[in-house]
Formats: C-alpha cells, sequence, structure tokens
C-alpha cells in the first residue's frame, strides 16, 4: 500500500526534527528533574524517606490500575460465558427480502430491479432523501432479446498433448 | 420545546457538578479530577488492549501468505464506496475494492453529486469491469443517503462501507464478514484504519494516533462487549440488522457514531477486526484537524443528545458505561475550562479559598507521571500494532507531541461542540466536505510501498 510522504521544504523538515528533539530533551530534563529531588538529600544523593513516599503513591496508583483491569476482565469473561449460552437460546434474525427492502426504502414498482441493474444510473431524491425518479444509462437487455446460445459441435476437435513428463512422447510437429 | 429544556439541564448538569464538587471538597479537586481522569483510562485501555492482545490477537496468524478464513457457502459481499468529489482519489479506491481475494464482491461506488470529474472517473471504471456499479445522485445529499442508497442497490446480505478515498487491503472484506458468519447477532465489524498521509508533523503524530489511542480503545471497548462507535471509514455491517434500525440517519452529522448506537440500542453486537486492514487519507494542516477533530466532537454531542431521553431504560444499561465515560470526558473538558478560568480570574482578584486554584500545571511528579504513562501507552500499542505495519516504532519519535497539541484539540472541540449541538439548529440533512486529505503529492513525491 502506498504511504504518501509528501515533499516538505527542507527547512520545515529540520525544524520538525529539531523542536521533536527539544521537546524530547524537555521531558527527559523534566524527569531527571522530578525525580532527582526524590533521592537528593542534604548529605548528598541517597534513598530516604520522600523516595520512598514517591514508591508508596506509585504502587496505590497501580494497584488502583489492576484493581481497574481486573474488573474490567472479569465483566469480559463473565460476558463471553454468559454470551455461550445465550446464543444458543437465541435464534437469528430473519434475513430481510426484497419486499422488506421494498418497505423499508418506500420503493414503489419495478424500482428496486431497476436500481440493481448493472451499469450505471442517476438516482434523483425527495426532500426526505428517498428515491423519487431513477434513469438507467446502461438499458438492462431482456433475456428473450439476447442470441441465442452457441451449439455445442457435433465432432469437436480435441486436440491431446503428451504428458510433460512422458519422455517417450512423440514430436507435436504433427499437429 | 423540552428539547430545549432538557438541553439546558444537560449543560447545568456538566456544568454544574465540578462546581459544586469544588465547593463541596476544595479546588484541589479540581486539579486531581483534571490529572487523575487520564491516568485511569490510559490504564484501562493499557489493561484492555493488552488482554485483547494476550487472548485473542496474538494466537492469530498474520504473516504474508497468511490466508483470511474461508467464508462458508462463498456468500456475496457488496463494498459500497460513497464518493463525493474524489476525482484524484476513485480510481485508486476502486481498483483496491476489486482486488479483493475473496472472488464473490461487488462494488457500488455511489457519486454523491460531486462538483468535479469524480462521475466520469466512475463511469470509466464502471466501463471496464462489470463488478462495477455507479449510483450518480443528482444532488448532493450527504454521505447517510448515498449509503442507504448504495445499501438499495447491493444484492448483498453484508455490506462493507468504505470511505472514497480510502485503500482496502486485499483481505479485508473477508476478515470483516467472517465473524458475521459464525454470531448470528452480529450486526457490524469495525476494521483498522491506517494512515498514509505522512508528510507533516500533524500526519506522523496521527499515525501514533490511530494505533495508541484508537486502536486501544477499540480494543477495550470490544472486551468489554460495547463499541461507542465503529470507525465510519472502514466497517461492515449485516444488512437484517441496518434494516431493523432504520439503516444510516440522514440528520447525523457523523452518521458512523450514530448507526453504532441504534444497532447496540437494538441488541446487535459490534466487533472491533484489528486484521481489516484500510488505508486512509486524513489531514495534515492543524486547521483541516481542527474542522475533522470538531466535527467528530459535534457527532459525539449529537448522539448523545439523540438517545439521552431512551437510554436509561433498564434494557440498555449495558451502554451505560459508554455514555458514563462520554459524560466523565465531557465533564473533564469543562473542569479543565474551569479551572483555567479560575487560576486566570485568581492572578487579578483574590478568590474565595474553596475555588482557588494556584498553580495550573500539575505537580512535577504528577505532571510527569501522566506523560510518562501516556509514553507507556503508545509503547504497549505499537508492540501490539507492529505486525500490521513494520518500522511502526519510529513513529514513537514524533508522539511527544500528542499530549501536548492532540489533548488540547480534543478538550477544545469538545468545548465547541457542545453547546454548539445543545442550542444550534439541528439541520435536517447532514452534509459536510472532508476538510483536507493530506498535502497533495506531486508526480515525482516520495511513496512508499508497504506490504
Amino acid at each position: 500500500m502506498k504511504i504518501i510522504r509528501t515533499r516538505q521544504r527542507p527547512f520545515l523538515v529540520v525544524l520538525d526534527v529539531f523542536f521533536t528533539v527539544l521537546a524530547w530533551i524537555g521531558l527527559l530534563y523534566l524527569l531527571a528533574r522530578g525525580l532527582w529531588p526524590l533521592i537528593d538529600t542534604h548529605d548528598g544523593p541517597r534513598i530516604d524517606g520522600s523516595f520512598f513516599d514517591a514508591l508508596g503513591t506509585l504502587q496505590i496508583y497501580l494497584w488502583v490500575a489492576l484493581f481497574n483491569a481486573v474488573i474490567l476482565i472479569g465483566w469480559a469473561r463473565y460476558q463471553q460465558r454468559k454470551s455461550k449460552s445465550f446464543a444458543q437460546r437465541r435464534l437469528p434474525a430473519p434475513v430481510v427480502d426484497d419486499q422488506g427492502l421494498s418497505k423499508s426504502f418506500k420503493l414503489t414498482g419495478d424500482r428496486l430491479e431497476k436500481l440493481r441493474a448493472p451499469g450505471s444510473m442517476t438516482i434523483h431524491n425527495d426532500q426526505e432523501g428517498d428515491v423519487s425518479h431513477v434513469v438507467t444509462h446502461f438499458t438492462p437487455v431482456d433475456p428473450s432479446q439476447l442470441p441465442p446460445p452457441l451449439a455445442p459441435l457435433e465432432h469437436p476437435l480435441v486436440i491431446r498433448l503428451p504428458a510433460e513428463d512422458d519422455d517417450n512422447r512423440e514430436p507435436i510437429s504433427h499437429l | 420545546m423540552l428539547d430545549r429544556l432538557l438541553a439546558l439541564l444537560v449543560l447545568a448538569i456538566v456544568l454544574g457538578v465540578p462546581l459544586g464538587l469544588i465547593f463541596l471538597v476544595t479546588g484541589q479537586f479540581l486539579m486531581d479530577f483534571v490529572f487523575f481522569y487520564p491516568l485511569f483510562m490510559s490504564g484501562l485501555w493499557i489493561a484492555g488492549g493488552l488482554y485483547f492482545w494476550l487472548h485473542w490477537e496474538r494466537h492469530w496468524p498474520w504473516q504474508d501468505d497468511t490466508l483470511p478464513p474461508p467464508l462458508a457457502g462463498e456468500p456475496l459481499i457488496s463494498i459500497l464506496i460513497p464518493c463525493y468529489n474524489e476525482g484524484d482519489n476513485a480510481a485508486d479506491t476502486i481498483h483496491a475494492a476489486l482486488a479483493q481475494h475473496y472472488p464473490n464482491i461487488e462494488v457500488i461506488a455511489i457519486n454523491d453529486g460531486s462538483k468535479d470529474n469524480t462521475a466520469a472517473v466512475l463511469d470509466a471504471l464502471a466501463a471496464q469491469d462489470p463488478r462495477l456499479r455507479v449510483l450518480h445522485l443528482a444532488e448532493n445529499q450527504g454521505k447517510a443517503v448515498a449509503l442507504r442508497m448504495g445499501a438499495i442497490a447491493a444484492r448483498s446480505e453484508y455490506l462493507v462501507c468504505i470511505d472514497g478515498d480510502a485503500l482496502l487491503a486485499p483481505n479485508t472484506a473477508a476478515y470483516l464478514v467472517a465473524p458475521m458468519l459464525d454470531n448470528a447477532r452480529l450486526g457490524a465489524v469495525t476494521g483498522n484504519p491506517r494512515i498514509r498521509t505522512r508528510s507533516t508533523l500533524i500526519g506522523r503524530v496521527q499515525v501514533g494516533e490511530f494505533s495508541s489511542i484508537i486502536g486501544l480503545i477499540k480494543r477495550t471497548q470490544r472486551v468489554f462487549g460495547r463499541i461507542f462507535t465503529v470507525s465510519g471509514v472502514i466497517v461492515a455491517f449485516r444488512r437484517t440488522a441496518l434494516n431493523r434500525v432504520g439503516y444510516w440517519s440522514p440528520d447525523m452529522i457523523t452518521e458512523d457514531i450514530d448507526i453504532s448506537w441504534k444497532l447496540q440500542l437494538d441488541h446487535w453486537s459490534i466487533f472491533y477486526e484489528p486484521r481489516a486492514l484500510c488505508w486512509i487519507l486524513m489531514p495534515e494542516t492543524l486547521g483541516g484537524l481542527w474542522k475533522q477533530r470538531l466535527r467528530w466532537a459535534q457527532g459525539g454531542a449529537e448522539v448523545l443528545f439523540k438517545n439521552i431521553r431512551g437510554i436509561w431504560q433498564y434494557r440498555h444499561r449495558y451502554l451505560w458505561p459508554l455514555l458514563f465515560e462520554y459524560c466523565l470526558s465531557t465533564g473533564w473538558a469543562f473542569t479543565f475550562l474551569l479551572s483555567v478560568i479560575f487560576w486566570g480570574v485568581g492572578n487579578f482578584v483574590e478568590m474565595p479559598p474553596a475555588i482557588a486554584v494556584h498553580h495550573l500545571m500539575p505537580p512535577a511528579f504528577t505532571g510527569l507521571l501522566l506523560a510518562v504513562v501516556c509514553l507507556v501507552q503508545f509503547a504497549v500499542s505499537i508492540m501490539i500494532d507492529r505486525r500490521y505495519e513494520k518500522g511502526l516504532g519510529r513513529t514513537m519519535f514524533w508522539v511527544v507531541w500528542y499530549p501536548l497539541v492532540f489533548w488540547f484539540i480534543s478538550l477544545l472541540t469538545t468545548l465547541v461542540s457542545f453547546p454548539k449541538v445543545l442550542f444550534g439548529q439541528h439541520q435536517k440533512r447532514a452534509r459536510w466536505v472532508s476538510p483536507d486529505r493530506g498535502i497533495k503529492p506531486l508526480d515525482d513525491d516520495e511513496e512508499e510501498v508497504i506490504k
């Protein structure tokens, strides 16, 4: 499949890359700045209470996320089990036929057949968006007007080709 | 009149709930919700995506020579392609549709009153392949009416609907229809849209977004059992289901969200099939992206407003969580707006302590955690999605912009669209023009072919 990479002005491409690199550097800087106070104390870098506080907060978030995940997955498993037994009790909906389709779209006469004709057509719609008029561009051919099918030959000419793997085959010059 | 009153009530709730909670608790609550809600949802999407992958997706074979599941009885599949001013794209789209490996297909292109050369392109193509039929609508009617006309003309029970600029992968139609043959109550199957336009930063970030945000949300919703919306650009429907719900509504600006809710309100299931690939064009400018996202947000609000009266019935209880999540995200946008207003006003006027917002930016630790979780979400989704597109990992370089630009756009579009839908004049017919389909390639521009 074709991925489109339209040529951009090199200046804009460089600008995109430059600012994106800058954004990553900014993010990493903020990350470092956010983490550093957790390990930096008056006595130099070491892991102390604030670090464990932050870990405790993260742990709470993680437990909440796990709880949500368990609820979601539990619900999914329950639904799967329920739908298996439910599907056996539930019959498929009756398939809509042409009559039902005509009724749904308020089609009268042979309009449905006309709309299903091959080729192309122009449809005129009314204010409600329903079909008001159809003009077919390729006139469908009545089967009675079609030429009769070709009659089978009484003595069909059959050309038999020797098998490819037959070493004793005769040359095909006589054909 | 009743609708207007209801609209006012909804707006009062959306604005009043966060405001009431602030007074009840503190201004800090406002910022906590703004921070915790995306974190909560991100965790849920990662969990749902991973479960979908571990439980189902990783067991599905996916190699270059992998065949889609055989369709029992080889039923006819109708591919419907509504086109409006698609002269530049229609030929590629039709060729990709006709090139399906599944043999029993028909393609119906609906020219929705295009003003360009779409009609001539489609007629020329129809003359070449009898499997293609063309319906010209005398006037532009909107996508929903175009699809309705296509559904009448289609001869199959299974309708695959794509946009006029979308390219189907060779096995997509079979992947979409196969689950419907096995599940009698399956009304629709939505596919996996992949972005083709990658010229600008906006285009490249969307590649990551469609994998990470949209792909994971769809997988999670599939795990949950209800889908907020099918992707209108690539979806298959069972005609019987459509017939029961009255097909697509001509007055809804996003027919895909509307039909998803109509089907599920009628107790039809919807599946997500990540192997049903479809290559699509997306906006590559900020203006185009804004128009598109505003339409999406407006569509969500329209559907919420349309169903708000009937959805509370007990038999629709399975859709309540989707509604709740939608309301929460809308509430989140309004809460964010309130916190900005309170912070702004607080710079000039002394605010009551209960509603004072001192810092708009979250504290360093919480803000960073949000950013890191967002990146983890991208990493997980790329790990899952890379089988469908080689080199997807490279998009990780650009996604650093996602939290900043796209969240901001989502926030603003929600804020603009919600009042617009609630108090705007409801149109009888929704017609829209695709904002942009990427930067136009020149003849000698680079086009990379992915297999």
